[in-house]
């Protein structure tokens, strides 16, 4: 994408542009559509994007990552899925497709690739902290959710990235919280561009609709998924993985640990379970670096 | 120059003056440094978890973190009156409510620690909402805070 284009600098703009973003990849749509059918094997699954090498090469990677546990290495996508499971099948399906769009750098935002992928991947590592405490059968939502959650960053910062340092200014000089700025200069913020290329990509409406809540304290704490977002974004912020520069210029609700009935000790446990989790994973953080 | 980067939740003490402690992109966690000039000794340790919360953890809590970062500078040869101690980190949301508020838990933990023990902050960067760096060159008085527009403050 070439930032020539950004010299319209309108919202509509913005969202045709989104139009003509790269898809998410269909086939991996179609393997999670096989993975949820109970009729189908996790063979056809493999029949389905054994074809796409790219795609292949970052389920490899990731399979072999200390992050999906396996205790044997492996080299062939059968054996992967095999050895993986559902649920992991399906979170590494997203991770693979994701790993091409979150590893830009956002200038606008002051993010290194490194810095997306760390936020983006070690929120994901935390939801699956957040969903083992409070609701294990939301886990792959929020995965899926938390993963992808900053996705209209990108968006926003290749069509009007030399107007985010104003919203950093704005929100720095005015005090107010990040999206608000985002809305005063701009006219939408990153949380609601992400929901509309999710929902252009057919995710479910309960995932894009908790990545547009993600940063609106009165809208996420309606919702179970939403909270649990918030909440995986917060922590992975607060232990500075990847923080840009709107990082901690939000306002938390606060009743953020109430609604997921949590203690300020469970809140404590699970900052200590994330740490471990993402000491865990340290190559899959390499993985851009490759 | 040899860098050593500060491991999360870690802790680093040297008397090798060709070295410089680093602990990066620190946000609600809270960066112990401590420096003893006339011995040319420093350390640094990562605070995450204001308090022990579960037996099998990783992590140490303030209170091990501290005492271990004393005993190592001690064990170098380091006097505690010579020693002194600065804290970076413990960012904080625009508004966030005391149950999450991880950095200003981990700071007051801190204050009360040292209160115990007599000891006093002669340098800090804390709160606010800004995601720090932190580094020291071994046997430095100062530690060097770099804030995310690269501007960098001696504390």
């Amino acid at each position: 994408m070439n930032l020539a284009i950004s010299t319209d600098f309108t919202l509509d703009a913005v969202f045709e542009s989104m139009a003509s973003l790269p898809v998410f990849p269909k086939i991996v749509h179609e393997a999670l559509k096989v993975l949820d059918d109970p009729k189908k094997k996790i063979s056809d699954v493999s029949e389905i994007i054994k074809y796409d090498q790219g795609l292949v090469g970052n389920i490899l990677k990731l399979t072999n990552s200390a992050l999906f546990g396996l205790t044997q290495q492996v080299s062939d996508l059968d054996t992967a899925l095999a050895l993986l499971g559902q649920r992991r099948i399906r979170e590494v399906l997203i991770t693979s497709a994701a790993l091409p769009y979150l590893s830009r750098t956002l200038s606008g935002y002051q993010m290194s690739p490194q810095d997306l992928w760390l936020h983006s991947v070690g929120c994901a590592i935390i939801s699956e902290a957040v969903s083992e405490k409070v609701a294990p059968n939301l886990s792959s939502e929020l995965y899926t959710a938390a993963i992808l959650h900053d996705i209209g960053k990108i968006v926003l910062d290749i069509y009007l990235g030399p107007r985010l340092i104003e919203v950093l200014e704005h929100a720095r000089i005015k005090e107010h919280d990040f999206s608000m700025a985002e809305w005063e200069i701009i006219g939408t913020d990153h949380a609601i561009a992400g929901s509309t290329i999710l929902k252009n990509w057919d995710f479910p409406p309960d995932i894009y609709r908790a990545v547009r809540n993600h940063h609106d304290p009165d809208l996420y704490i309606q919702e179970k998924l939403s909270t649990m977002l918030a909440l995986s974004n917060l922590i992975a912020v607060q232990l500075g993985l990847g923080v840009g520069a709107d990082g901690f210029r939000y306002r938390i609700n606060p009743e953020i640990l109430k609604k997921l009935e949590l203690s300020t000790e469970n809140y404590l446990e699970l900052i200590d379970e994330a740490v471990k989790k993402i000491d865990a994973a340290q190559d899959v953080f390499k993985l851009i670096l490759e | 120059m040899k860098e050593i980067l500060l491991e999360r939740g870690g802790n680093i003490v040297s008397n090798d003056k060709n070295v410089a402690l680093i602990a990066k992109s620190l946000g609600s966690t809270l960066a112990i440094i401590v420096t003893d000039t006339e011995n040319s000794i420093s350390g640094i340790c990562q605070c995450i978890l204001p308090k022990s919360v579960r037996r099998d953890s990783s992590l140490r809590d303030v209170l091990e973190q501290l005492r271990l970062l004393f005993k190592q500078m001690i064990k170098l040869g380091s006097k505690t009156q010579n020693i002194r101690i600065m804290l970076c980190g413990a960012a904080t949301y625009l508004e966030e409510p005391p149950d999450t508020a991880l950095g200003v838990m981990l700071y007051k933990r801190v204050l009360a620690v040292l209160k115990q023990s007599d000891m006093k902050i002669s340098g800090e960067h804390v709160g606010g909402p800004i995601n720090r760096s932190v580094s020291i060159r071994v046997g430095d008085e100062k530690a060097k805070v770099l804030l995310p527009d690269n501007k960098e403050i001696l504390i």
